[in-house]
């Protein structure tokens, strides 16, 4: 899987969990202000992230440190090479 | 000038009595507690988590001397279950008493076990901090609760309404029973928001009803991709309609 599809596959997940639209899932969108996602909605993307993935996620320091999209998508990549 | 002063009675009556109680409970606990667990021998979860709904019981009742609350006629859910309600006050919670399940284990997130003596007794209650607490505890937390036959309870929308109206669920309690088998039993409470509006702190009079909808089982959406999410949509949906239902009953 291309790191491409693996950003497609994060964005879908987290519209489908969070009724999010596509278009709104840039790099750039910062979870709380952007999103209005929570410290709440950390655990259901943890849950979802860990479903599509079938990848353990602990709520680390480097998991803590995650503002924006982007972020994520780091830190999914980084996870993915790991486990591969 | 009639409403004010019946405003200020209100205000007064239920803020005094209610901290006068809470100042009664707070020492009296711990005898309670220390005589039902090391005297009548009871599991020290499971007791405190009846102390709290009856503290929770008698406030709603106190409550019920100056607001119209009205408790639904069920007097048995299925056992175990995972209650969910809608959250539209900081009373929502004393309101638990509306169902009559005592032995509760409640989601809470992570302020209110800041709070000086009731966070204490939430730890030892065995209640679930589902923000600060990794995924793998949660569930852990979760499944020991209902091995001791507690009954779980969430409010899946996380915090309380703003505007009185149902907001967007988290998955945690449709994941559990997806995973459980324990079925989803829906609490709608209405009036709770006319009572105290989040940010607010005036009390105002209001009815209160509570409406108990009959279980959701998971079994038929185990099989579906994103099963958990269906289910969060299946009961999101039902409990819109229950609440709207109860809303028109308190104007008829």
């Amino acid at each position: 899987m291309t790191d491409q599809e693996i950003i497609e596959r994060i964005n879908k997940a987290l519209a489908e969990e969070f009724e999010l639209e596509i278009d709104e899932l840039v790099p750039e969108a910062v979870f709380k202000d952007d999103l209005d996602l929570d410290s709440l909605d950390a655990v259901d993307m943890v849950i979802v992230l860990e479903q599509e993935f079938e990848i353990k996620i602990k709520k680390d320091e480097a998991f803590k440190s995650i503002r924006t999209l982007g972020d994520l998508h780091t830190f999914i990549l980084n996870k993915k090479d790991q486990t591969e | 000038m009639l409403s004010y002063l019946k405003l200020i009675l209100i205000n007064a009556g239920i803020y005094t009595t209610l901290l006068c109680w809470t100042a009664v409970c707070v020492p009296l606990s711990p005898i309670c507690f220390l005589f039902f667990t090391r005297i009548i021998g009871k599991e020290r979860p499971e007791t405190l988590r009846k102390m709290i709904w009856y503290y929770g019981w008698s406030c709603s009742k106190i409550l019920s001397i100056f607001i119209d609350i009205k408790w639904p006629d069920q007097s048995k859910l299925p056992s175990p279950c995972i209650i969910v309600a809608n959250h539209e006050s900081f009373f929502d919670p004393y309101l638990i008493s509306l169902q009559p399940e005592k032995n509760i284990c409640m989601a809470v997130r992570n302020w209110p076990f800041k709070i000086p003596f009731y966070g204490f007794y939430m730890r030892l209650a065995g209640y679930i901090n589902v923000e600060a607490d990794e995924l793998g505890d949660i569930k852990t937390q979760a499944m020991k609760a209902l091995e001791d036959k507690a009954t779980l309870m969430f409010f899946p929308e996380g915090t309380r309404s703003n505007d009185g109206k149902l907001g967007r669920f988290h998955s945690g309690p449709f994941l559990l029973s997806i995973e459980t088998g324990v079925p989803i039993v829906p609490l709608c409470l209405s009036g709770t928001h006319e009572l105290l509006a989040r940010d607010n702190l005036i009390i105002r009079p209001s009815k209160i009803r509570a409406k108990i909808l009959p279980p959701i089982f998971p079994d038929e959406y185990k099989n579906k991709q994103s099963a958990h999410i269906e289910l969060r949509r299946s009961v999101k949906k039902i409990m819109v309609t229950g609440i709207y239902c109860l809303k028109q009953s308190k104007e008829e």
